[in-house]
């Protein structure tokens, strides 16, 4: 499919090319990974966590970094390039290979966060059993974020007030689905990253998703992606066509 | 407000403005991404009452050279002297775009240390001889582009400058407003202000003193009207 | 003074005039507090804050801290935007003539304004739940940590780009105040000392936690707001007249 793979890479430039994006993703995560260890051994006697506090910091760390730095780079990609993308569907690409190609970079990003997020996670001294689940764990956190930055871009089509969105929904998130507060609600199983977090510690403390929400996590994302398509086309204006 | 008259082909009317072997280099961050060399030694002088036209290719540096002259980019080499006030119309439209006509002109006004009633004289006068009174309470993101440069340039010169650079100014004008613009040229050229335009449209040679082409980074004159 | 009077009145102007963006300075704080103060378990936890400790219920005890959070987050990303979505026209407008300190303090004072909003929203909303025991002491130490947080945005948005800002300012005050300096830690790290919730956040958690003020701390969170706004004027003064 070459147009699919002009688009992606039309719009992988488009993230690319700035020198403070590439930084981004490199100093970022690891960063943002190093705090959150730092701040939780603050954090004594928290009879929920399991082993070492800055462990379970820097896990949801990793988590936290991968997924809101996608989802940020949905909004912005949206909100800056929803009059481009409709421009190119006028000229004749199809809405939904722009579509995918959008998903696609969004894809990239989280694969290439999540790897750098894991990395720290391992250089900090946090040991991790199973890495191909975890680092698969961290992509599904990054494309569902993305998506969901993709959503909140076309709902709120302005990168201030979708930044607000997008910062209210990602730290209550955060806060929730981390389980530091131990909320009991089944408000908890619908926030973004509750099964992702689950799923990722397990991935690093067990080495295994076996008994493990991964059909929950799945599914989300498989709702996000829907979403995502439907807010697209009501970005680009264009509706659905082949 | 200077009140010198036009000096068609004398060499020692007052220069207002004058730059000196300008160079201005866009250096990349990135390694291996290279760097554009845009001004080479770009020099010239205006006088009070003259109308040069700036010309040259796509990419050849004319909106470097005029943001350099006007002071919103430092050059890399080289000396700008600017003795005169100076209005600067930007080839981008660098407005407030959530607030109305009269509200820019208030606060562009403000900066250019104008009392209040200065500041409306200036809008009544500019508004009506460009045809944009009828918006004058309308945002700026709910204007056309063609009313957007009107508000810009109104802007640029609101404060009576001694030199007047303007950037690609009449983009999206109607044919009357290009005329209206070219009036009011004039008027402001008669007494006494300096003006130089980068535009692509110089087929009308005649409206012009000079013409300077860009080319390689450095001025050379075309033709003298 | 007039040059100020009229650069504010843009300033409030040219954001103001955006009804999502004033109606998210106070919904988004509400929901956030409204939404947490509905979920958090009335679990008994030991919270403290220095030189005082005690047991709490849960909602009680971190409930004013997330208020405070609210209202920082709002005004962090504000301040962001509202410096780097005018540079184009404040760098003309400063060549016009309008010297970039009087354009900066028409924006740090319409900043102000919209912590303020954001603040009063949260502590409001916060009172639903949990009553703070010096409520106009607590929303006083919110609105200053609001504010440094917001200049502290401006900063963060002339140095980074847009998306990386935001990212930055998702996770500071997140780190600094549910973590660092959350009534559930008890050692934060020594370089907590550095963040501004260590004096004006501990202040508005005094506050809300006990009767008598912390004067040295809110006092200490006045100067490190005023440092912070005199690195603010240099930096956006900077990027203004580049």
């Amino acid at each position: 499919m070459p147009d699919v793979r002009i688009g992606a890479a039309a719009h992988a430039k488009g993230v690319v090319r700035q020198p403070t994006t590439l930084a981004m993703f490199a100093v970022l995560p690891p960063f943002v990974v190093f705090l959150y260890g730092a701040a939780m051994a603050s954090f004594p006697d928290v009879a929920f966590l399991d082993g070492s506090a800055s462990a379970y910091g820097r896990i949801g760390g990793a988590l936290f970094a991968t997924a809101f730095l996608s989802g940020l780079v949905g909004l912005f990609g949206t909100v800056s390039a929803a009059r481009a993308d409709r421009y190119l569907s006028f000229a004749g690409f199809s809405p939904v290979v722009l579509f995918a190609t959008r998903v696609l970079v969004g894809v990239g990003v989280a694969a290439i966060t999540a790897a750098v997020s894991l990395g720290a996670v391992a250089a900090a001294g946090t040991g991790v059993a199973s890495l191909p689940r975890a680092y698969a764990v961290l992509v599904l956190a990054g494309v569902l974020y993305g998506l969901l930055g993709l959503v909140v871009g076309a709902l709120v089509p302005r990168e201030l007030e979708g930044s607000l969105v997008l910062v209210f929904l990602a730290d209550m998130d955060s806060f929730l689905s981390g389980d530091v507060l131990q909320v009991n609600s089944d408000l908890v199983n619908l926030l973004p990253l509750h099964y992702p977090h689950a799923l990722f510690t397990a991935a690093v403390r067990e080495g295994t998703l076996a008994g493990e929400p991964v059909g929950p996590a799945v599914a989300y994302l498989g709702v996000a992606g829907v979403a995502a398509g439907v807010a697209y086309a009501a970005a680009t204006g264009r509706g659905w066509s082949l | 407000m200077p009140n010198i008259s036009k000096q068609r082909g004398e060499v020692d009317a007052d220069v207002v403005l004058a730059a000196d072997g300008v160079e201005k280099t866009y250096r990349s961050r990135l390694p291996w991404v290279p760097d554009v060399d845009v001004l080479s030694g770009a020099s010239l002088e205006l006088r009070a009452g003259e109308v040069v036209g700036i010309v040259g290719e796509n990419g050849s540096g004319k909106s470097t050279l005029m943001q350099c002259l006007v002071g919103a980019l430092a050059p890399d080499a080289g000396t700008v002297s600017r003795p005169g006030a100076v209005g600067w119309c930007p080839q981008d439209d660098r407005l407030y775009e959530r607030l109305t006509v009269d509200e820019t002109f208030r606060l562009f006004g403000e900066a250019h240390d104008m009392s209040e009633r200065e500041i409306e004289s200036a809008a009544d006068r500019l508004t009506e001889r460009l045809d944009f009174q009828r918006f004058r309470d309308r945002r700026v993101d709910r204007l056309s582009g063609g009313n957007r440069r009107k508000l810009t340039l109104s802007v640029s010169l609101m404060h009576d400058p001694d030199v007047l650079l303007l950037d690609e100014p009449y983009t999206g004008f109607d044919w009357e407003t290009y005329l209206a613009f070219w009036d009011l040229a004039e008027d402001l050229s008669e007494r006494g202000t300096a003006i130089a335009v980068i535009s692509h449209l110089v087929s009308e040679q005649d409206r012009f003193d000079r013409i300077l082409e860009l080319r390689d980074g450095r001025l050379e004159a075309t033709d003298d009207a | 003074m007039s040059g100020t009077r009229t650069a504010l009145a843009a300033t409030v102007k040219e954001f103001a005039r955006t009804p999502i963006l004033v109606a998210l300075l106070v919904v988004l704080p509400a929901y956030f507090v409204g939404l947490l103060g509905v979920v958090l378990p009335d679990a008994q936890v030991v919270v403290s804050i220095p030189g005082w400790s005690a047991q709490s219920a849960l909602s009680e005890g971190v409930l004013p801290m997330l208020g405070t959070l609210a209202a920082v987050m709002v005004a962090g990303i504000a301040g962001l935007f509202l410096t780097v979505d005018t540079l184009d026209a404040d760098g003309w407008l400063a060549l016009s003539g309008l010297p970039s300190r009087t354009l900066f303090v028409a924006r740090a004072a319409a900043l102000t304004g919209a912590a303020a909003l954001a603040s009063v929203a949260a502590t409001v909303v916060l009172a639903l739940h949990v009553v703070p025991e010096q409520p106009v002491v607590f929303l006083g130490a919110t609105l200053v940590l609001a504010v440094t947080y917001g200049l502290t945005g401006a900063i963060v948005g002339v140095v980074f780009d847009r998306l990386a800002g935001v990212y930055v300012m998702l996770f500071a005050p997140a780190v600094d105040l549910f973590l660092l300096h959350s009534p559930l830690a008890t050692d934060p790290p020594d370089a907590a000392v550095l963040s501004p919730g260590r004096w004006a956040g501990v202040a508005a958690i005094d506050a809300a936690l006990t009767a008598t003020p912390n004067w040295s701390a809110l006092g200490a969170g006045v100067a490190y707001l005023l440092g912070v706004a005199v690195v603010a004027a240099v930096a956006v003064g900077y990027a203004v007249d580049a």
